[in-house]
């Protein structure tokens, strides 16, 4: 039986340590779903990656009943392990706090090409390198 | 400044863009979390702040820095603002979407924290909606809801049922509160038995364990005089023969009832089944869903 969906919620949570607090509660709140079983659910599926903030995706159905997946890591996290940083910059486009190579670029593009959306490799790199100039981290053209 | 209130800037955009925004909004070290409403096709962006002065002030920064980012969009974000909103307690909040209703003849769906006083003839099915739970409300549910009703009232007390792609279980809950017997189950997914084992035990049926099995090959330990299948068109249309022996036609006839069609599938799943010598004794329409039931002699 198919049921129809009627929205998606995106949520960045840390790994096992889901709770109704916000983001979380208002975001299931409004969207119906049963806020303290979705975070059950998700601390559990997610207790190994402690210390990582994962995407989840929450598909809402009809009935208010719901499924939920994990993504990769945001591509700023994935920057900052690539260029060994503890944070981005604190003025973005005026400070440089970090350099990663294009390889780096090309290899964080291919995780996320499918959950950026983006159909081709280039146009993912493209993302990505824009990501790092708003987080003050610098492209080197080296491999 | 008002306790009762949380404070955020709104970010509206198309539904096609809100993951990326997320992403270079996590580059800028603002978590997020969004709800994109697939009917209207717009996300709404949430980024949470102390008070209305930083979700102002934030608001403002985020107008400078959203045309920097314009080249990675399809389109334009379509507003930027501080908003607030009422702070309730959010483990509950969620609740406010589900009241009792009546799904049949007799029986009335309850969510488990409300009270519901029964009338005389209903029959109250209890249940917590969540992950694969669903309320009820669908209707390919509701339509076997009451076609299990209304046999059950003419057919009496301890008729065998088979719920053939059980799901969360919630008609084998509810065959069990109509009277049927022995209830047997199975689904083809590990987590739905897992699902639909754990929801029948919290309601007391610990003598209906569901069982993992596909279709095309699954025997049940008995045939069964009613059978449901709410399952998929295309899957009643290539299986058939296998569900329609699932029917026990020792006392005859058996009932069939077909669930989870598509209006426009519906001709094609009836013929189908016309065709291996049933016919149709039923047919209900609800919402976009077409369910019936066919006499099996």
């Amino acid at each position: 039986m198919a049921k129809k969906v009627v929205g998606q919620v995106r949520l960045q949570i840390p790994a096992g340590a889901a709770n109704p607090a916000p983001p979380v509660g208002p975001s299931l709140g409004q969207a119906g779903v049963n806020i303290m079983e979705f975070c059950k659910q998700f601390n559990a599926a997610t207790q190994a990656q402690a210390g990582m903030i994962i995407p989840v995706v929450i598909t809402v159905y009809q009935d208010r009943s719901f499924t939920f997946i994990t993504k990769s890591p945001p591509a700023a996290v994935l920057l900052k392990k690539a260029a060994g940083l503890a944070s981005g910059a604190g003025k973005p486009g005026r400070e440089k706090v970090g350099k990663v190579t294009r390889k780096d670029l090309e290899e964080i593009a291919e995780i996320k090409k499918a959950d950026l959306g983006a159909r081709q490799l280039d146009a993912a790199v493209r993302i990505i390198a824009g990501t790092a100039r708003s987080m003050g981290i610098e492209v080197s053209d080296e491999a | 400044m008002n306790d009762a209130a949380l404070h955020f800037v709104e970010i509206i955009s198309t539904v096609g863009d809100a993951a990326l925004l997320e992403e270079l909004l996590c580059s800028l070290e603002l978590p997020s979390s969004s709800y994109s409403n697939l009917e209207t096709g717009k996300s709404s962006i949430l980024l949470h702040c102390d008070n209305a002065f930083a979700a102002k002030e934030l608001a403002q920064n985020l107008r400078r820095q959203l045309p920097l980012w314009q080249d990675f969009l399809s389109q334009p974000v379509l507003h930027v603002k501080p908003i607030v909103m009422r702070k309730e307690d959010w483990a509950e909040s969620w609740k406010r979407h589900f009241h009792s209703f009546k799904a049949s003849e007799r029986i009335v769906v309850k969510p488990s924290w409300e009270s519901y006083e029964a009338q005389p003839g209903e029959l109250v099915l209890e249940l917590d909606p969540g992950m694969c739970f669903g309320t009820g409300y669908h209707g390919t549910t509701k339509a076997c809801l009451r076609l299990m009703d209304s046999l059950q009232a003419e057919l009496g007390t301890g008729i065998s049922f088979l719920d053939a792609g059980c799901g969360s279980g919630i008609l084998s809950i509810a065959a069990k509160i109509l009277g049927y017997a022995p209830v047997l189950a199975f689904d083809h997914d590990p987590q739905a038995v897992c699902t639909a084992t754990e929801n029948l035990q919290t309601a007391g049926y610990v003598d209906v364990i569901p069982e993992q099995g596909d279709v095309q090959d699954y025997r049940p330990a008995q045939p069964c005089r009613v059978v449901a299948a709410n399952i998929l068109a295309s899957v009643l249309v290539e299986h058939a023969e296998n569900i329609v022996g699932y029917v026990d036609k020792s006392m005859m006839p058996g009932y069939l009832i077909l669930s989870g069609i598509l209006h426009e599938q519906y001709e094609e799943v009836k013929a189908r089944y016309v065709a291996l010598g049933l016919e149709e004794r039923t047919k209900i329409s609800l919402d976009e869903w077409s369910s019936a039931c066919f006499l099996v002699s």
